[in-house]
């Protein structure tokens, strides 16, 4: 009896076996479809351009691009949005050919990928990259390529709590309005960002990562961070030594919505935070040493990137029609920031979107910040990136009370390092 | 009827274990993943022979346990140690034939003037034909794969319309579809090595290729800076005069035991591995330490029978039965220098987890916390297990219950706690969660040049090395996994031989 069921469950796996197999035969023959019909002149069916997205931009592209066919004749876009960057930088990282999007959409950092192979270069037109500006394609290259579109810039304002009286002209309003209300303060600017958000504070007093040419070309050859100017003006305002309260980077956010720090430096992400706290503010430009001299902010272009996987897909082309042609032309620059609400990179784009409370400031901190290039930035050459050789830097004289001449030549060394480094892998 | 019930539970259960084993390979093997669909099979007939017989009585229960192991623990092992013989980080992530390939074709340039044309596919005289028209100056031209020749149109308005009159027949939609991505293979000449490559299916860009692999020679060409790169042994073209100039992407290169080498010879690897290694041993022997003198003082002191010793027992579990994902990030609350609750309570301002003594400290004091319980229970029980004779004898003897507990009853406890000491501290030596919510690894002085976290241990520090950054290097992580596991292997081995476990089921 035993050997008899024995015998019939070898049987039925035997039968299992075979059904499996011609299950998969059937989605083998499914899958062949196309190119059967294609050949006997049946209408194809459409490919699929998988677009990834993280939770800012994913909203805003969604209705442009969800089951669109018309920017890809034959190809049907599906958008993929990921629960925040983190998860869509997580999700990049381990990509393969199997599951890897043909559309990556996020940050200038993702153009690194183009060092292994991850990336497609593109090829703009000369009018399309007058219309986009050499900053925010410099930016998206990487070894002579053209790996992204730009899509959209993060950059951020100087948000001045109105409590606290008139936006300050100049640095030294500022330092005088914190000192007088010291003793109610927490801090007197806060970096809602980490250290990113803390260039123009850098840049207002004669420091910053790299000098900028009279054009504009960035040199990574100089290093600004322990300039001469730099320190003097950390001394003449008193700004460093233990516990020296004014510059605030690490979980202010909260402190500046509860109206214990006067100003912030932060994007249009936190606006309707800010306002649902009921700050009173002003948005402008981080105040200079002089009058109408101000801190140049870095411009952080996000871009969209055609991936390797596009061909291992079969749908380069189309992938390139949705990157290349229309989010690169002045109707999908458009259409894109304003869906976005953010501050276009194209000019003609911009100038059709016009000016309004939210975007005017942070549109002319795009227009006269400092193009954040990643190569340089991301690099640890030296040891660290700018990020966290500043966020240690920071410790060290704003809060460790270390000699800050001689943290801000350590931290340059670093940094010269990094971007030496960085350069050669911008460069062709 | 029970044995009937039994047995056709038996085939219907083997039969669904059977028919997704089935399925999975077939996938397995359509998606050409040929290792994974042989193991699949050959998993698949093991089953069959092993269930489905009335023989191989012990394979029917040690088969699972044998196929999860290899699959899940021997094969990552293998596959860690095969990878750390690698140059496998950010740049050299691929194969080298896919390197290559990528090499040619990102090695494409545009012209200076990034000329980009509108395009139309089709033929003339049964030839590919393209008409072209410069989106700069409105000129158009046919142009033509397999000849530099083309037919100049003129500026024209409707560049198609005069190539129509001399014969040239456009691609209708349908031959375009059929056409499809194989557009990219299409290179119109354009004279002096200059191409139009389409970059959909309107538009082409003029384009010349700068980069070309000669597989006689094995070097890829500068056709414009008349360069040779040459394969430089370690996963890269470099270019031969000057080897730091090096192309990408490179390809991971098996460069035997470089990445072992590495971890002792190059300083800013070998100070940062060695200062974490130290670091590592340490804070595995402190907590243990620490861990099982407080749970097993806490044994003792409620080993007698007191008021309230069953409420004492069920509140030093508590930190046991909660989640440690949410205790560990309550604790990194509570030690925040500005609104953290141990500041506060005692008035200072101390920057707990930015100093790295302090940081330290707090993670022995959380580990502590986390940890104490566990030893407490396994104390209690170990106490109740030993005689009592022993002690009463002592006791007799005019031994002081210090004498007692240090000399007779320490020991004993010892030797029977001592394969659980050696396991938590092969745990903590691998104690991820708790490093990497607390601290991060950090903090980190950056500025002194160090490259790991004063907190960060080998298995952190690991992590950060292959998967955190952007310069990720999964071949020297895949090193340091395999003198982990030979340290925590060792470790196993040499408890398992201590408390003479495998002598007993011999």
């Amino acid at each position: 009896m035993r050997k008899r069921l024995s015998t019939f469950a070898a049987v039925i796996g035997a039968g299992a076996l075979v059904l499996s197999g011609c299950a998969a035969s059937t989605t083998e023959e499914e899958s062949a479809a196309p190119t059967e019909t294609a050949t006997s002149e049946a209408p194809a069916e459409l490919k699929t351009i998988v677009v990834w997205a993280d939770e800012q931009r994913g909203p805003a592209l969604e209705p442009l691009l969800q089951g669109n066919t018309d920017i890809a004749p034959g190809y049907e876009i599906e958008l993929v949005i990921f629960s925040g960057l983190e998860a869509l930088q997580s999700a990049w990282d381990k990509a393969s050919a199997a599951d890897g999007p043909d559309v990556l959409t996020g940050p200038a950092s993702f153009t690194l990928a183009g060092r292994d192979g991850r990336l497609l270069p593109l090829a703009l037109s000369d009018a399309v990259k007058q219309d986009l500006g050499s900053a925010s394609l410099g930016a998206l290259s990487l070894g002579g390529n053209q790996y992204g579109v730009p899509l959209d810039t993060d950059t951020t304002a100087f948000y001045w709590n109105t409590a606290f009286g008139e936006m300050p002209s100049t640095f030294a309003d500022l330092v005088t309005v914190y000192e007088e209300n010291r003793a109610d303060l927490t801090g007197g600017v806060c970096f809602f960002d980490g250290v990113w958000g803390s260039q123009p504070f850098l840049t207002a007093l004669g420091g910053g990562a790299w000098e900028v040419g009279a054009d504009g070309a960035p040199d990574f050859t100089t290093v600004k961070l322990n300039s001469d100017e730099f320190k003097a003006n950390l001394v003449e305002f008193d700004l460093t030594g233990a516990n020296s309260n004014f510059a605030k980077w690490d979980g202010c956010g909260e402190d500046f919505k509860a109206g214990k720090i006067p100003a912030a430096n932060t994007g249009s992400w936190n606006f309707d935070g800010i306002v649902d706290a009921g700050i009173e503010f002003e948005l402008g430009a981080f105040p200079g040493l002089a009058v109408d001299t101000k801190g140049a902010q870095w411009v952080n272009y996000s871009g969209a990137y055609v991936t390797a996987y596009a061909a291992d897909h079969d749908v380069e082309l189309g992938a390139k029609a949705l990157v290349a042609e229309w989010m690169a032309s002045p109707e999908g620059q458009l259409a894109i920031a304003t869906a976005q609400e953010r501050p276009a990179v194209s000019s003609s784009a911009a100038e059709s979107l016009g000016d309004n409370l939210k975007s005017g400031p942070f549109t002319l901190a795009g227009a006269t910040g400092m193009a954040q290039f990643s190569a340089p930035l991301d690099n640890s050459t030296g040891g660290a990136n700018w990020y966290d050789v500043l966020s240690s830097l920071y410790t060290s004289i704003f809060v460790d009370g270390d000699d800050a001449s001689t943290a801000l030549d350590e931290a340059a060394a670093i940094v010269a390092a990094n971007f030496a480094e960085g350069a050669k892998a911008l460069a062709e | 009827m029970k044995s009937l019930t039994g047995s056709i539970t038996k085939v219907l259960l083997l039969s669904v274990i059977l028919g997704v084993l089935g399925f999975a390979a077939f996938t397995a093997f359509i998606a050409e993943s040929w290792i994974i669909g042989t193991v699949l099979m050959v998993v698949l007939v093991a089953t069959l022979v092993v269930y489905a017989t009335g023989k191989l009585v012990p394979a029917k229960f040690l088969f699972p346990g044998l196929v999860f192991l290899v699959i899940f623990s021997l094969a990552p092992i293998l596959y860690t140690q095969y990878m750390s013989l690698f140059n496998y980080k950010s740049g050299n992530l691929i194969s080298r034939e896919e390197a290559i390939d990528q090499l040619e074709r990102v090695g494409f340039r545009q012209d200076p003037q990034s000329t980009t044309y509108r395009f139309e596919l089709g033929e003339l005289n049964g030839e590919v034909a393209a008409v072209l028209q410069n989106d700069q100056d409105g000129s158009a031209q046919l142009a033509f794969l397999n000849t530099d020749t083309s037919i100049d149109l003129g500026v024209v308005a409707e560049p198609v319309a005069v190539a129509e009159a001399r014969g040239f027949v456009p691609a209708t939609s349908d031959e375009l579809a059929r056409v499809g991505e194989g557009l990219l293979d299409y290179q119109f000449q354009l004279g002096e090595g200059w191409v139009a490559i389409p970059q959909s299916f309107r538009s082409a860009a003029r384009l010349t290729q700068q980069y070309f692999y000669d597989p006689v020679t094995d070097t890829i060409l500068d056709r414009i800076n008349d360069q040779v790169f040459v394969d430089n042994g370690n996963g890269n073209f470099a270019l031969e005069s000057n080897p730091d100039r090096i192309l990408f992407p490179g390809w991971r290169q098996l460069n035997g035991f470089e990445n072992y080498s590495a971890l002792v010879t190059k300083p800013e690897i070998s100070g940062p591995f060695f200062n974490v290694f130290v670091w590592t041993i340490t804070f595995s022997f402190l907590t243990i330490i620490t861990m099982f003198a407080a749970g097993l003082a806490l044994a003792v002191a409620l080993d007698k029978k007191i008021r309230f010793r069953n409420l004492y027992r069920s509140l030093l579990i508590l930190p046991y039965a909660m989640p440690s994902l949410m205790s560990i990030l309550i604790w990194a609350g509570m030690f925040n220098r500005e609104f953290g609750a141990v500041n506060r309570l005692f008035g200072t301002e101390l920057f707990w987890l930015g100093d790295p003594f302090l940081a330290k400290l707090v993670i022995l004091i959380v580990n502590l916390w986390l940890g104490f319980p566990y030893f407490y229970l396994i104390s209690t029980g170990a106490l109740q297990a030993l005689p009592s004779e022993l002690e009463e004898a002592a006791a007799i003897d005019g031994a002081s219950p210090t004498q007692i507990f240090f000399q007779i009853k320490f020991p004993m406890l010892f030797q029977i706690l001592s394969p659980l000491i050696i396991a938590a501290f092969a745990f903590n030596f691998n104690n991820f969660n708790l490093i990497y919510l607390l601290t991060g690894g950090g903090p980190t002085e950056v500025l002194a040049g160090e490259r790991a976290g004063a907190t960060d241990i080998l298995i952190t520090y690991t992590y950060k090395t292959a998967f955190l950054g952007t310069e990720q290097n999964l071949g020297l992580a895949s090193a340091i996994s395999v003198i982990m596991f030979i340290i925590v292997g060792a470790l196993s081995v040499w408890s398992l031989r201590r408390t003479k476990v495998l002598e007993a089921v011999q």
